[in-house]
């Protein structure tokens, strides 16, 4: 029982904390201060010691600087006309599928999940293209809205992405290899996100409306060339970290180096592209980088009291089965995901449902494909989902109205998760052929 | 008051540039390397200065991006008192009280680290044998100057003159301009 008091004590403080509105890397520092002084009788001198020491070594950590990297990589390419060019190039090759543009949104948010890291990112880019020119062509509103908001989230599973590399430095396991794990699982949530799109235009449609404009094989071709610089970026960037030649931060400076090409070849002004983004980098880098360097001290924090390691036993001596703890970690994640955005439910779940997951035998790379899968999930439920604030913004629907438009691709969401959880081959072939 | 407010701001602005350069030193030295690798070469010490780098550049923008509104926090709460309200202000205060006492842990936590590594002339033992209190520093600097920013909004807060909140519901970090357009 001790076990099961020490982690509740833990999810009370954190409840307690981030509820009176603490920002969330101060809230998870509280925690870690508060549970070694009323637990461990610790004096204060000592917790700040801890402190200090394990939010050094996580802020100094080389693999972390990933995420600046392609956070700025997105921020580039977010500013370089990039939606107009994939709009014009996807739209002749799919205007003839049942569905027609509405695969756009899908298609288009795949290309660019795999130039940028972030969630909002993806929905926002693809978003300012897509939401007004399919409602202008009579395209059925809640299945643009909500194929948007699915799709956006592709962003956080397909690599690179800045969850993933989080999740690699807090539970010490290879970016790279995370980053080979998200891609059949990102393919598969498009596909299936698309078959939803043919099939319910197939037997409605209306939702699709057919245009008068006819497109040739030359508009094909000229397709594919319009989304040559975005193709070749991804082979440079994703390449790069599969050849083992480079890690991912370094391919990520490569990424920002080949994104200022492109922004001159898409004739955008550098001066402001490099000003604005680099602004917009070091805002969204310090919150990222602040939550995980606090996340580390909160981890160790629960370390000391022993948590993980008597909760694993308790569990274990509980005998739950493998799949019945996924089970209850799912139900745990879409509560939590109700009211938390992504990063915040990883690294704050992470020490206790970490070694848990490990020890029923589970792969960690394994987990952190399923945690993705989680965190998107709480992107776009309500009333916290960061994609559906981004919808917000661009629609001026209310957050309602957005949520409701994306339940389907949230049951699809969930369909994969069953997927992955019943064929974990679907993450790990990947990686294991790469890196043997 | 006021003269405390422009130069929080300003000391904000000043280490969020600083997170900036060290940002872009950061892509050059990386992109140095890996041609020096082209060339079977190599400075041996990139990642020790990335790692230094990074802690830098997740810290000195603290200030300027609390500024900003641009650190994430749960509003469930604090959405359902209002906008003006006195319990919204008091929610406001005890939340920022809280930050201010667990930061300034770890600005004194972080600052007897510094001195001491000054004083005692520890460095970090490798090739590049870099003095400690300098990269340890920058976290400690951007510490500071976040607590200072906000303590400058606290106490605009309880002049009541604005809320710390600029917007109704949350803002996306980076991409708050879908909104102000």
């Amino acid at each position: 029982m001790e076990a099961l008091e020490a982690a509740g004590l833990v999810f009370f403080l954190l409840i307690l904390y981030l509820g009176v509105g603490t920002w969330i890397f101060s809230g998870l520092m509280l925690v870690g201060v508060t549970a070694l002084i009323v637990t461990l009788d610790m004096p204060l001198t000592r917790a700040a010691n801890i402190l200090k020491g394990t939010m050094w070594r996580s802020a100094s950590t080389a693999e972390l600087a990933a995420v600046p990297l392609f956070i700025w990589m997105g921020e580039i390419i977010f500013r370089s006309a990039i939606a107009d060019r994939l709009f014009r190039g996807l739209t002749p090759w799919l205007e003839m599928i049942p569905g027609r543009l509405l695969h756009t949104s899908i298609g288009g948010c795949t290309i660019f999940a795999a130039l940028s890291g972030s969630s909002a990112a993806t929905t926002a880019t693809i978003g300012k293209i897509t939401l007004d020119s399919l409602i202008d062509r009579g395209y059925n509103r809640t299945l643009t809205v909500g194929s948007l908001a699915g799709a956006g989230t592709l962003g956080l599973m397909i690599p690179p992405s800045i969850v993933m590399i989080v999740y690699g430095v807090l539970a010490e396991v290879s970016i790279s290899r995370l980053f080979a794990a998200g891609v059949i699982p990102g393919l598969l949530i498009a596909c299936l996100y698309s078959a939803y799109i043919f099939f319910r235009c197939i037997f409605v449609p209306e939702l699709a409306p057919k245009s008068a404009v006819r497109f040739t094989n030359r508009d094909r071709v000229r397709g594919l060339v319009e989304m040559l610089p975005f193709f070749s970026l991804i082979v440079l960037v994703l390449g790069s970290i599969y050849s083992g030649r480079v890690t991912p931060s370094e391919s990520a400076a490569l990424g920002v180096a080949a994104a200022f090409g492109m922004t001159v070849y898409t004739k955008c002004s550098i001066r402001s592209v490099f000003a604005e983004s680099i602004e917009a980098t070091i805002k969204t880098s310090c919150m990222v980088l602040t939550i995980v360097a606090a996340a580390s001290f909160m981890s160790s924090a629960v370390g000391y009291m022993h948590v993980p390691r008597d909760l694993a036993t308790a569990i274990g001596s509980l005998e739950v089965g493998p799949y019945q703890l996924i089970l209850i970690l799912t139900g745990f994640y879409l509560v939590l995901g109700l009211f938390l955005d992504g990063i915040s439910i990883l690294v704050m779940s992470l020490p206790i449902t970490l070694p848990l997951v490990v020890g029923q035998g589970f792969d960690p790379i394994w987990f952190g494909v399923f945690l993705i899968i989680m965190v998107e999930l709480a992107q776009i439920t309500p009333p916290i989902g960061f994609n559906l604030f981004v919808l917000q913004g661009l629609t001026k629907q209310p957050i309602g109205t957005i949520a409701k438009a994306a339940f389907p691709f949230f049951l699809l969401l969930c369909l994969v998760g069953v997927f992955l959880t019943l064929f974990p081959g679907l993450a790990l072939w990947l990686p294991g052929v790469l890196y043997g | 008051m006021r003269i405390f407010q422009v130069v929080a701001l300003g000391l904000s602005k000043v280490s969020a540039s600083a997170a900036a350069l060290i940002l872009v030193l950061m892509l050059v030295y990386t992109l140095l390397e890996i041609v020096l690798r082209m060339f079977n070469r190599s400075t041996f010490v990139l990642e020790e200065m990335i790692g230094y780098g990074v802690a830098a550049v997740g810290f000195l923008g603290l200030g300027y991006t609390l500024e900003q509104d641009g650190l994430v926090r749960v509003r469930a709460v604090l959405d359902r008192l209002g906008r003006q309200t006195f319990a919204r202000r008091v929610a406001e205060l005890v939340a920022v009280t809280l930050t201010l006492f667990v930061t300034g842990v770890a600005v004194w936590s972080f600052g007897a680290g510094v001195f001491r590594n000054y004083l005692r002339g520890y460095t970090s033992g490798t090739l590049a044998d870099v003095p400690m209190w300098i990269p340890e520093g920058t976290v400690l600097f951007g510490l500071v100057v976040f607590w200072i920013q906000l303590l400058s909004s606290a106490v605009q807060l309880l002049r009541a003159r604005s809320g710390l909140l600029k917007s109704e519901s949350f803002t996306i970090p980076g991409l708050d301009f879908l909104w102000k357009r």
